[in-house]
């Protein structure tokens, strides 16, 4: 599973939801450390330096 | 509205794919051809998976040196894509007419030149700041401004109400910088600030969860710490009311009123 896949699959589902910990665990070290320890910026910044999705081309903000 | 094509703006709200609307997403799906300019890389890939035309206006907002000639390039490529007399659907990060130049004036231009127009709403920043800091906008009045815009003016608004300042972390700066020194616009928004709030008073950097679970950042400081804040470019600040305002009791005799 890729992680623009985790991220759909992890919009579907609720907060208490037990498949939240099993997406979580089957990402790369730098994505699931972002996501516990809930920094959004970090994992913004690997999402837009890292090629992790086919199609990437750059954002502003 | 006899010109064929059409303009929809569209808000892709803040949290990847869950802030989309049923109807926002419709239409990314089914327009002939999507423009967006969204700040977060996994929305930007489901929006180009979702439509095959979608075009990034990134390379637009990047190419002008100042913001405001990067808007009023996107507003003319926008109107000149509809005059191909395509369903154009533009798709915004969070509401799309909020601190949002180019698609509201794309719109009203579109209008009139007799096109279908629509802006469809989306979840912006302060709809999550009034969830995740349990905020009624209905209980005291609440005023919004842009930061730069409300230093500049000097804008007149009631401390009793709730106020929200965006763009705090880009005070003053126009254009496209990626590291922004914001110390000097803060300190001074301070100096005005304080003419209304004490400096202990606490105020709030809040910035919306742009990912699905991940919780939103709420970090409350005093007034005064407010030139050593970090802000980064999607922080508002909240602040509080300061104390509650006094009913004017002949209103209330007038509207028969007996809610002391």
């Amino acid at each position: 599973m890729d992680t623009f896949q985790f991220l759909e699959q992890l919009a579907s589902v609720v907060h208490h939801h037990p498949k939240i910990d099993q997406l979580v665990g089957q990402q790369s070290a730098e994505i699931r450390n972002a996501f516990l320890s809930n920094n959004g910026n970090a994992m913004k910044k690997q999402l837009s330096t890292v090629n992790y999705f086919a199609d990437m081309v750059g954002v502003s903000e | 509205m006899n010109k064929k094509g059409s303009l929809v703006l569209v808000g892709s709200g803040i949290k990847f794919v869950s802030h989309l609307t049923t109807e926002a997403k419709n239409y990314i799906e089914q327009s002939e051809k999507v423009l967006y300019l969204v700040n977060e890389p996994a929305m930007q890939e489901w929006i180009q998976k979702t439509n095959k035309s979608a075009e990034s206006l990134d390379p637009i907002y990047t190419s002008y040196n100042l913001r405001l000639d990067s808007y009023r390039a996107i507003t003319e490529y926008i109107l000149d894509t509809l005059r191909q007399e395509l369903h154009v659907c533009v798709v915004l990060y969070g509401h799309p007419t909020i601190v949002a130049i180019p698609g509201l004036e794309a719109v009203k231009r579109a209008k009139l030149e007799g096109f279908y127009t629509k802006i469809l709403p989306g979840i912006s920043a302060v709809d999550c700041l009034f969830a995740d800091l349990m905020i009624d906008p209905g209980s005291c009045g609440c005023q919004s401004f842009e930061a730069t815009d409300f230093l500049i003016y000097q804008r007149k608004f009631d401390p009793s109400s709730h106020l929200i300042l965006w763009q705090i972390g880009s005070i003053g700066i126009l254009d496209h910088r990626k590291v922004i020194d914001n110390s000097k616009g803060a300190a001074i928004l301070l100096d005005y600030l304080t003419q209304f709030y004490r400096l202990e008073h606490d105020v709030i950097l809040f910035e919306a969860a742009q990912y699905p679970h991940l919780e939103s950042k709420i970090e409350t400081f005093p007034l005064k710490d407010l030139p050593q804040t970090q802000f980064s470019t999607i922080s508002t600040l909240y602040i509080p009311p300061i104390y509650k305002a006094n009913q004017d009791k002949h209103i209330l005799k007038q509207l028969n009123l007996d809610i002391s």
